[in-house]
């Protein structure tokens, strides 16, 4: 398969076709709102893992990926916070919120592998996977209700009708990310273009099939974390490779491989 | 014949520009510009949620080179920071209403918004600390040049 940067960018770019028609309309400031409030959701139950040089770290390397990517800016831009749990898991918020578990965080090798994990967080941004699991009966309504509130010039709030089609269109996301997880097309696609960012950042976009490997020797079946919200590596896995199709591997100078590794180390050695 | 062809030329290069002076508005909190398309370009000047500029030069997918609000700031901003559509701030006038309905306006603070988030967080007893806490990691230019650069990583900035 041709895997010239080229041809990675027409996938990328057909992935965002196929979801164009999918694609909701709110307003980049509307989806920053959204994803703060399912990323307060999301930590309300869960305690943030406050190491400095770590959050430094993934950070940068978040940037450096979302910069590669079809979507390097959203309202608030994109963040990584990392949660202080042995769970293997990862949420990222409409917007750019992007939350890692230290379990997850472990099973990577090197920062190429971590390059992974964020490049596919990334990816459910850009696709905008998490506003889609809104109810279109939601979306409907809160448009109403927009209406409504332009309509009111003097006097007249609808901030309470408003605040419960907020409070359920956050619920439909949570629910889908903790619970039931993305569907198997989301997830594949994500992945897919994960590969583009990656290789067009300068990470060998083989290392993805690596993290997945590593998530298959990390996660356990029937599992309430992963398991229960991303399709069998083993099937992600073919479909990677399948793209790859023995792709030769990256040439990158050792001096750059020792930087990574060496700065990986120091930031997620505690991990 | 001369002046004809004077005519001829001043006509193409008239429609040129035309062809150009494209109206965008800036759909993010805010965005830098910068001296060339690339995110480790040079940053002349910073743009916010709603400004108005024109495009000058559209031949890159992935950025647009802008003119800002009051002429004078111009360079490279992503494409991913802004929209055809008008952002305005106030509503009120059916204008503004239609333009809403027609998908031409995108109504800045209006819908789900502060005063919702305000609301939903004193609804919920929700702590938005820690959000507001990882929306300040944000990494400089040169801290992600610098990365790029050590870890041997493309260095051109930006998808093109």
């Amino acid at each position: 398969m041709d895997l010239s940067i080229g041809n990675l960018s027409a996938i990328g770019q057909g992935i965002q076709q196929t979801q164009a028609a999918e694609q909701t309309e709110f307003t980049p400031e509307q989806e920053y709102y959204i994803g703060r409030a399912v990323a307060a959701n999301l930590l309300s139950t869960r305690t943030v893992w406050d190491n400095a040089s770590a959050t430094s770290y993934v950070n940068v390397l978040e940037r450096a990926l979302a910069m590669y990517s079809d979507k390097p800016e959203t309202f608030g831009g994109y963040h990584v916070l990392i949660m202080d749990s042995d769970e293997i898991n990862a949420f990222s918020a409409p917007g750019g919120l992007i939350l890692v578990t230290r379990g997850l965080l472990r099973c990577a090798a090197n920062e190429d592998q971590v390059a992974a994990i964020l490049a596919h967080e990334t990816s459910h941004v850009v696709l905008e996977h998490g506003l889609n699991a809104i109810k279109q009966a939601r979306k409907t309504a809160a448009y109403r209700q927009l209406g409504i509130a332009v309509a009111n010039t003097a006097g007249g709030s609808n901030v309470q009708e408003l605040t419960d089609l907020f409070k359920d269109s956050i619920k439909d996301i949570t629910d889908t990310m903790v619970n039931n997880g993305y569907s198997r097309d989301l997830e594949l696609q994500a992945d897919q273009m994960a590969l583009v960012i990656m290789k067009r950042a300068g990470y060998d976009p083989r290392a993805f099939d690596d993290m997945l490997k590593s998530l298959g020797t990390h996660v356990k079946p029937g599992g309430l974390d992963f398991a229960k919200t991303h399709p069998d590596p083993k099937i992600r896995e073919a479909a990677v490779e399948k793209t790859l199709d023995d792709q030769p591997p990256l040439a990158v100078p050792a001096a750059a491989t020792a930087a990574r590794q060496a700065r990986w180390k120091a930031a997620l050695g505690s991990v | 014949m001369t002046k004809l062809r004077l005519l001829a030329a001043f006509l193409l290069l008239f429609a040129s520009v035309g062809a150009f002076a494209a109206e965008m508005s800036v759909t993010v909190k805010q965005t830098q510009v910068r001296d060339k398309p690339s995110y480790l370009g040079r940053i002349l000047g910073v743009l916010s949620y709603g400004d108005r500029v024109t495009v000058v030069d559209d031949s890159n997918k992935a950025w647009l080179k802008v003119s800002g609000p009051d002429g004078k700031l111009t360079g490279w901003v992503s494409a991913s920071a802004l929209t055809t559509k008008k952002i305005v701030l106030a509503a009120g006038s059916e204008n503004v209403q239609q333009g809403a309905s027609s998908g031409e306006v995108a109504l800045a603070g209006k819908g789900f918004n502060e005063d919702v988030e305000q609301k939903y967080k004193s609804d919920g007893k929700l702590d938005y600390t820690w959000v507001d806490k990882m929306e300040t990691y944000n990494p400089s230019t040169d801290q992600v040049a610098a990365f790029l650069q050590q870890g041997g990583l493309n260095t051109s900035g930006g998808a093109q």
